[in-house]
């Protein structure tokens, strides 16, 4: 079995190209210079990184400069792959590139090919050059929802049908993103994580997950200073009780259990702030922004004069605030 | 005449033959298969979602886990596709060049063994895996001496080697390598000129060579359709140049020939083992670093480098940005991947029980073709 004639013996290696040549340069390489001598009007751009050339194509005119590579030799494809260039430092353009890794076994030398696209336009396959580029194509499109115009199955290949999202853009989560959603809608809420019934054939109509990740569940954040920052208010959790609202010996009116006049009592000859924090439902609900001392140092401090905000005090608190600040003016 | 009976039926994805969790749709009719149709992706664990955030070094154990039971080569596609982004290709050691080779040839032995066993298994032939298993477990062996491993070897570094060999390895190598070939002569004893084995392969799955290149076969499939291309002499890297070996090709395509086309590899790697160890002897010990700098952080550029992995050309295509630690996009190009797509074409108009064989002949790991 052991032959040593063989019907494709590939020639001794080509030397690495020097680097720093001009666009115009590397297209008289001897290496492509025929090729791109055909099909001159697709050719907009050349590179060149560690020996390797890279020539920037029409994204109209792939298949028929695949063509005419191809029947320069390069008749192998041997790779394809999509990037996102979203986050590239400096890098203005069209999103996504795909990369066409092309080798000839006769001058046993490769070239890339590359084309830009945006995410809505798709690009011409070249899976009728050669057979390999279906399933590449296809994992393109399901990694990065790059559509191929002309491609005979374009479908989803690792992931599955009405996934949705492709998982290698920049913009999705590491982590993963929330696939309960589709399985499990009783238990998580609309719009919660990913929903089922999109085809996911064609990049418009796959239904992209844009949101954040959804916490489920609520709570103070740890390390969450009250008095300093407003949280965004939560009026849905109003009336919740947290796991912070418990007396201490500084405030030990901070008891959700005790009424109004007992929390007042306990408050009687402390400073304008300790009073007004007094005054509040104390569950530290975060309805209003703050939890509850957060929210009395800004009505002390000024920063705020809507005293409307405590929806588990109801009007009783209100009533309190309204009158505890006017003492505080007239003093 | 006859009632023609088209039957869709599910081959795996919990199949033993299909090594791992390949589902193939099959449109039968009676026992012949109209059309196969791969669905794929049950293993997919976005491994090259995982390469854009990590740094280069922190990589590498996430390659072993491509193709599982060839980590060796996997580890070796990348690093040396970053030491070509930064550059230091030819600084590294002579010896780490030997240590890599020694191990990725005694990982196309153990993946060739391991392929064999479960090849011969499906199509009905129990013994030689057993005689497979009793090799591959003394090469396992050497592994686990050199790095702590056994499959999952994390054995090497970007810039050479983690660690010299450890004393007597050489040794222990030699002598494996002594009684490797008589081995193969038996495994060849059984299977050869076996009649059911000749039947089962013979004239199955035949792919032509321009048909293999136009599917982008590469590797064994893609010599034993007589292309002879091999990326170990035709893009040589580390210290294949030097070393001497002949690249086996089949003539006819069949699954038959490429089963000979991989027993003559094993031949071949086991003799560039044993070139290996008088070139290794005349090195100095612990010259197993090239000197770069702890932060790896390449210049702004693209590359796509590839080996000759067990199965075929295995590789990777790293874009760094330049300003960060972590590549932009590492693109992992795997064998498996691109073989598996031939899987209807070749599987088409032959028996249910050939896709089996065929399965077997193209020696698909999941883990890679998912990534």
């Amino acid at each position: 079995m052991a032959e040593q004639e063989g019907t494709h013996r590939p020639a001794a290696p080509a030397a690495a190209a020097p680097k720093g040549r001009t666009a115009e340069e590397i297209r008289q390489d001897p290496l492509v210079s025929a090729t791109v001598e055909k099909v001159a009007y697709a050719i907009l751009d050349a590179k060149e990184f560690a020996g390797e050339i890279t020539l920037i194509a029409d994204r109209d005119e792939i298949v028929e400069v695949a063509r005419a590579f191809k029947n320069d030799s390069f008749n192998y494809l041997v790779d394809l792959a999509g990037v996102d260039y979203s986050t590239y430092p400096g890098y203005k353009g069209d999103r996504f590139g795909v990369s066409y890794v092309l080798y000839s076994f006769d001058r046993n030398v490769r070239v890339r090919l590359r084309v830009y696209t945006d995410a809505k336009t798709p690009i011409p396959s070249v899976s009728s050059v050669w057979k390999t580029a279906n399933w590449q194509e296809r994992e393109v499109f399901d990694m990065f929802g790059v559509g191929f115009s002309n491609h005979p199955n374009l479908e989803r290949i690792l992931m599955w049908d009405g996934f949705n999202g492709h998982p290698l853009r920049k913009d999705f989560p590491l982590r993963g993103i929330d696939t309960g959603a589709a399985i499990y809608p009783e238990i998580f809420p609309d719009g919660g994580g990913p929903k089922a019934g999109s085809t996911g054939k064609t990049p418009q109509n796959v239904n992209i997950f844009k949101g954040e990740w959804t916490q489920y569940g609520y709570g103070i954040p740890a390390g969450y200073d009250g008095r300093k920052t407003q949280m965004e208010p939560a009026p849905e959790l109003a009336g919740a009780v947290a796991d912070t609202a418990r007396p201490t010996a500084e405030a030990p009116w901070h008891d959700p259990h005790l009424a109004l006049d007992q929390r007042l009592e306990l408050a009687k000859g402390v400073d304008l702030k300790a009073k007004l924090f007094a005054a509040m439902a104390q569950t530290d609900c975060t309805a209003c922004g703050w939890d509850c001392e957060g929210y009395a140092a800004a009505l002390a401090a000024g920063e705020t004069k809507d005293i409307t905000l405590c929806i588990p005090g109801e009007s009783e608190t209100e009533t309190a605030l309204k009158k505890l600040l006017a003492e505080a003016k007239t003093m | 005449m006859f009632d023609v009976h088209e039957m869709e039926v599910n081959f795996g994805p919990q199949h033993p033959s299909t090594h791992g969790v390949l589902r193939v749709i099959l449109k039968i009719d009676g026992e012949r298969i109209i059309e196969a149709k791969p669905v794929i992706g049950y293993l997919h664990r976005g491994t090259e979602k995982l390469f854009e955030n990590m740094a280069y070094p922190q990589c590498v154990p996430h390659t072993d886990r491509l193709d599982y039971v060839a980590s060796a080569t996997n580890n070796l596609g990348y690093v040396e596709a970053v030491e070509k982004l930064l550059g230091i290709t030819k600084q590294i050691p002579k010896r780490a060049q030997l240590i890599r080779v020694m191990l990725s040839e005694l990982q196309r032995l153990s993946s060739h063994l391991l392929w064999l066993a479960t090849h011969a298994l499906d199509l009905g032939a129990m013994t030689p895996f057993f005689y497979t298993f009793r090799e591959r477990e003394e090469i396992l062996d050497l592994f686990e001496a050199y790095c702590g491993a056994r499959l999952t070897l994390n054995c090497m570094r970007i810039g050479g080697m983690p660690d010299d060999l450890p004393d007597g390895w050489l040794d222990d190598l030699e002598e494996f390598t002594a009684k490797f070939d008589p081995a193969i002569d038996e495994y060849a004893a059984l299977l050869n000129t076996n009649r059911i084995w000749k039947r089962r392969t013979v004239g199955i799955g035949v792919i032509s060579p321009e048909e293999a290149i136009d599917w982008g076969i590469t590797g064994p499939p893609l010599r034993g359709s007589g292309v002879e291309w091999d990326l170990r002499r035709a893009q040589p890297y580390e210290c294949y140049p030097e070393l001497q070996f002949d690249i086996p090709i089949g003539k006819n395509g069949d699954t038959y020939d490429r089963y000979l086309v991989r027993m003559e590899e094993m031949r071949q790697a086991n003799r560039i083992l044993k070139q290996c160890i008088p070139m290794i002897k005349e090195t100095p010990a612990g010259d197993i670093k090239a000197k770069i700098s702890r932060v790896i952080r390449p210049p702004e550029g693209e590359v796509y480098h590839s080996i000759e992995a067990p199965k075929g050309e295995l590789g990777y295509y790293i874009i760094s940005d330049g300003k960060t630690q972590n590549a932009y996009r590492c693109r992992v190009r795997p064998p498996s991947f691109i073989n598996l797509q031939a899987l209807p074409a070749m599987a088409k108009g032959y028996l249910v029980s050939d896709l089996v064989a065929l399965i077997g002949t193209l020696d698909v790991v999941l883990g890679e073709v998912d990534r």
